[in-house]
């Protein structure tokens, strides 16, 4: 008698987070299932990171719903956990199961295994995550055995001469751990590292700088022999000795794997991933997608999902794990709908057409929604911004001339948020409006989620920036606006370099929408800078209306973006609006004769860029000290420690110098903060008078730190450290007699510091009446706080009010 | 600068208008009123002026303990200092007024003395804070004096490297610069700045001796020594220029502060002995 093979509910493929979250959650209501993993153990990806690294949970807003217990913790705390649970809850894990393809349908499911066994299963639950399908190489000899795609312990290898291909996090980070004991060198397809984090980059760079490690760029692999590599460098091909090649040239969905399960892709896109429903079930039914292979990278979300797929599987009420945060944001302003709120976001609002239901859910969560009376302000003019916002029901109104109602599904407030600038228009309530308030995180990671969203945002942009230059109102003009802006586009342009330059052919009309601009001209042999364009003025008007060759060069004087339209476009513009005609020919004029008027002088054309090479350009308010002022008294380093917890937030003497001016290491509040980047805990924020700030939250990674290229955060105890008074400062032998002494604690502070340290950076004393502390408390006035734009512009012999 | 101003000119120039208007009030005064027996502190208008006068020096004193502290609302220090010193130079009219112009060998003449001592080190204070700044920056060409100490040690680490194999007198007297090299020291180090006797400077002029008397030493290694030496030379300048600066601009507190405490117990000493022995 032959038994025959047992057929499970669900069968569950890899035993990364979603599948024991979804295991898990089948053992734990006795459902018949099958954990298949293709190594040896569970948690592959984790299991290879290096040892004792942090395991960070985010997002900490998001509640864990799953039996699989996990928290913030190191590599081994988290790993255990999750063997126990497996344990306990007495999961049927089959090791070493690497599945080769999946046949069958719904009910019936036969998953075969490389070793030649079938599994079968009613429903198959794909939890396969990316980092089961690295990047190979595709050149000769990729497949020897000294060619490797990962790195286990980089203490096991010593003396060997090395070869990391890859311009990645974990290029970067295993070239780092190698060089200590081998001879390394890194290859760089490209000629930077665009791809890698911050701090990776900063840390790579300096090893090359100090000799650790080479690094070879614009070179990548020709061929692979047992004791050498063949290269293609830009000067030709280089032969490398080597005894290991390893190349961590990212993952990616097994896309060949999936299509021949009958899994269909969206796009040719390389990062596309398979589109799933609520219930995250793929277009072949029975089979479901959760945690990265669905675009959920992060690991709460996949153990979440892993709970959610095995009750949607049998059929139990799937309670999402955000459901009822949901809810209470919900009730807070009156409403019980969240299906019915979710569904008219989708179909009603333009930018949320293209976004997956289970993103629009996660930007929902971490947004805000708001009701305001009518005349309430949302925002005023001026005021810097940290979030956007989607008219829900009723309208808000734009206080310009004349006023702008925007009604449900249209959004308001990006332009600022995307521009880094303040608020232009102030906004008030219409009619019974709820807006959803979008913070700035949210924003940021909604304009990367997919080209869709970034081409209505880029749309959007463009014709308020052409609706701001015709300025007139919008009903009337809004076909033409439109089918400009289906013509225009949008080009970016690094610091630094030419948007154009001086005897260029003219062929193009400008609109800033970010950064800034620097305009030059050269007068003999000297470069004069003659002007600083910001978002929402326009270049490059003289030599189409003249219909001459550029007369000044425009350098991008931080990351700059603009708004192209070539001449036809240009022309169609003047012709549709002679008043914009008019107007721009009233700027050209101003432009001519001021540039006409204005001095020759070097020296201030020096500083202006000074100030743009010092990154000036790009801060909201910054901190100088004029030196022939300064007498070096230290009391500005004084107040700024004692306003904040006894760890001064400057560093007076660090920092450049330009004739009379020095710019000391202080937070410039730029108007896209770097240190914003990458903060787990979303801690950095922007006041609405611009002061960027970290507030309780900060959790002590050093991320910001790492980011800000000024270096102008550091670490300090969380708990303050004494200031002296005023006694201990003018006496301070005497205030030491007086002061009783602990017992086997020392008063200078330094137990305090061996606490834990989080991220501090100047706040501008936001929350002192007087202002910053150190332009208050310096004596001879020489420290001084000014916003850059209308620095610059005084120094040029411009109005203030420009800017 | 746009909008920026000095601790004189603070303000619109408000301190020094008040200081000028107290002045000028309290000469008139004095030329106006016509004591028995002369003008003396003991007058009615000699009464006021000894009560104003005391009343500046105790809130000029103030001063020290305000600058220490931080965070308090109010006027801005520079504020304060402009105040400092425009109602001090109305100080010395004032308590001299006070006076009556009777000097002698008393408490009274001294605790005077002392305050006119005082003022005479803040007059030197303001002169050195107005000048020095701008002199130190143009030092420095906007370094910090840090960044001028590490190029030095730089600098030496490549005088090792090129003298490694040099003659033996010739890497003597690099080691003589290497290792007899100081900038500070004690106060009077500090106020010669540039003109203190240099290890540096010796060997760059022994090795210069040394050369124009041997021909065979003449080689590019040799110059390249010559060339580092010379940098360090005025690297050295520098930073030690920096010192003495930054000397002056600490050295007037020295005398102030001790004499605004000496000036405050000779006070005391004053107004008790007024108001009880007069």
């Amino acid at each position: 008698m032959t038994l025959s093979p047992p057929i499970f509910e669900i069968a569950v493929l890899g035993a990364g987070p979603g599948g024991l979250g979804a295991a898990c959650r089948a053992a734990e209501l006795g459902a018949s299932h099958i954990l298949l993993e293709r190594s040896d153990h569970i948690a592959d990806t984790i299991y290879k990171y290096q040892r004792g690294k942090h395991v960070m949970a985010t997002p900490n807003i998001l509640p864990l719903c799953c039996p699989v217990p996990f928290a913030e913790g190191s590599r081994e705390a988290v790993l255990a956990d999750w063997q126990s649970a497996v344990d306990r809850l007495g999961v049927n894990l089959r090791t070493g199961a690497d599945v080769v393809s999946i046949d069958g349908e719904k009910g019936a499911f036969e998953v075969r295994l490389a070793c030649g066994d079938t599994v079968l299963a009613r429903h198959v639950v794909l939890a396969i995550g990316m980092q089961g399908n690295l990047r190979k190489l595709r050149v000769d000899g990729a497949e020897l055995p000294h060619v490797q795609y990962q790195l286990d312990d980089p203490d096991d290898h010593s003396d060997e001469s090395i070869v990391v291909i890859g311009a990645g996090d974990s290029a970067i980070e295993n070239a780092l751990a190698l060089s200590e004991d081998n001879d390394v060198t890194l290859l760089n397809r490209r000629g930077e590292f665009a791809r890698a984090k911050g701090p990776n980059v900063k840390a790579i760079q300096r090893a090359a700088q100090d000799g650790d490690l080479t690094v070879l760029y614009q070179t990548s692999p020709r061929s692979i022999h047992p004791d050498q590599i063949l290269l293609n460098t830009p000067d030709g091909p280089l032969g490398l000795p080597c005894d290991r090649v390893i190349a961590r040239i990212g993952a990616m969905a097994p896309r060949g794997f999936l299509e021949r399960s009958g899994v269909p892709f969206p796009s040719e896109d390389p990062n596309a991933v398979p589109e799933v429903s609520e219930t995250y079930e793929s277009a072949r039914q029975g089979l479901y997608i959760i945690g990265a292979l669905a675009g959920y990278p992060l690991i709460k979300q996949a153990l979440n999902q892993g709970q959610e797929v095995t009750d949607a599987i049998l059929g139990r009420e799937v309670v999402p794990a955000d459901q009822s945060l949901l809810e209470a944001k919900l009730a807070e302003v009156g409403l019980s709908d969240l299906r019915a709120l979710l569904r008219w976001l989708h179909t009603e609002v333009p930018l949320f057409a293209s976004i997956t239901k289970l993103q629009l859910r996660e930007l929902l969560l971490q947004s805000r929604l708001l009701r305001f009376s009518e005349d309430e302000v949302i925002f005023a003019r001026g005021d810097y911004s940290d979030q956007f916002y989607i008219v829900v029901e009723g309208d808000v109104v734009v206080d310009i001339e004349p006023p702008v109602r925007i009604g449900a599904g249209m959004y308001f407030g990006e332009m600022a948020l995307l521009a880094g600038r303040p608020r232009i228009a102030t906004t008030r309530g219409g009619r019974a409006p709820l807006v959803m308030q979008v913070p700035r995180k949210a924003a940021v990671q909604l304009q990367h989620s997919s080209a869709a969203v970034r081409r209505v945002l880029d749309q959007t942009r463009m014709s308020r920036y052409l609706h701001n230059l015709i300025g007139r109102d919008l009903a009337d003009q809004e076909t033409f606006v439109q089918d400009l802006v289906q013509e225009c586009e949008l080009r970016a342009y690094d610091a630094g370099t030419p948007i154009f330059s001086e005897g260029d052919p003219g062929d193009h009309f400008h609109i800033v929408c970010r950064g800034a601009a620097v305009v030059s001209q050269t007068r003999g042999p000297e470069e004069v800078i003659l002007s600083y364009v910001k978002p929402g003025e326009y270049l490059g008007e003289i030599a189409l209306i003249d219909d001459v060759s550029r007369t000044a060069t425009v350098r991008a004087a931080a990351r700059t973006e603009t708004i192209v339209l070539d001449r036809m476009l240009f022309q169609r513009l003047l012709e549709a609006f002679p008043e914009v005609r008019h107007e721009v020919q009233r700027t050209m004029q101003t432009r001519l004769i001021r540039t006409s008027a204005q001095d020759d002088d070097s020296q201030t054309a020096n500083l202006v860029q000074f100030f743009i090479n010092e990154g000036v350009a790009i801060a909201t308010d910054v901190l100088l000290i004029d030196k022939s002022l300064c007498v070096g008294c230290d009391n500005c380093e004084d107040a700024c420690a004692a306003t904040h917890g006894g760890v001064s937030r400057l560093d007076r003497q660090a920092g450049p110098t330009y004739a009379m001016l020095h710019v000391p290491t202080s937070c410039r509040h730029c108007e896209h903060p770097y240190c914003m980047k990458d903060c787990p805990p979303d801690a950095i924020h922007r006041d609405e008078t611009g002061e960027v700030f970290i507030d309780d939250t900060c959790i002590g990674c050093g991320n910001c730190q790492q980011y800000c290229p000024f270096g102008v955060i550091q670490m300090a105890p969380r708990d303050p450290v004494p200031t002296p008074s005023v006694l201990e400062q003018l006496f301070p032998v005497l205030a030491s007699w007086l002061k009783p002494r602990k017992a086997g604690g020392c008063s200078d502070g330094s137990a305090a510091t061996e606490g834990a340290k989080v991220a501090v950076k100047c706040d501008m004393c936001r929350e002192v009446a007087t202002g910053p502390a150190c332009v208050h408390s310096c004596p001879t006035g020489a420290a001084l706080r000014v916003s850059p734009r209308e620095f610059i512009s005084v120094q040029m012999g411009l109005d203030p009010g420009d800017v | 600068m746009a909008g920026h101003r000095t601790i004189l000119t603070y303000g619109r120039y408000i301190w020094l208008k008040l200081g000028a208007g107290l002045i000028g009030l309290s000469c008139a005064a004095y030329a106006w009123h016509e004591p028995i027996g002369g003008p003396n502190g003991g007058s009615g208008l000699g009464y006021t002026f000894g009560v104003i006068g005391a009343g500046l020096i105790a809130w000029l004193t103030w001063f020290g303990v305000r600058k220490r502290q931080h965070g308090r609302s109010g006027a801005p220090l520079q504020a304060w200092l402009s105040a400092h010193v425009h109602l001090g130079l109305a100080l010395a009219v004032i308590a001299t007024l006070h006076t009556g112009f009777q000097f002698g060998l008393n408490i009274h003449t001294l605790a005077w003395g002392l305050m006119m001592a005082t003022i005479g080190s803040g007059m030197f204070g303001v002169v050195a804070y107005l000048t020095l700044p701008r002199i130190q920056t143009a030092n420095l060409r906007g370094r910090a004096l840090t960044d001028v100490l590490q190029e030095v040690a730089s600098v030496d680490v490549e005088l090792r490297r090129a003298s490694r194999d040099a003659d033996d007198e010739l890497n003597r007297w690099v080691q003589h610069s290497d290792g007899h090299c100081k900038v500070g020291g004690g106060l009077i180090t500090q106020l010669r700045g540039p003109r203190v006797p240099c290890a540096n400077h010796e060997a760059l002029t022994a090795i210069q001796v040394l050369v124009s008397n041997d021909r065979h030493l003449e080689s590019q290694s040799v110059r390249q020594l010559l060339g580092l030496l010379s940098r360090k030379s005025r690297l050295l300048a520098q930073a030690r220029r920096e010192v003495q600066l930054r000397a002056w601009l600490r050295l007037w507190l020295f005398a102030h502060v001790p004499l605004t405490f000496a000036l405050l117990v000779a006070l005391a000493g004053h107004v008790l002995s007024v108001f009880f022995f007069w």
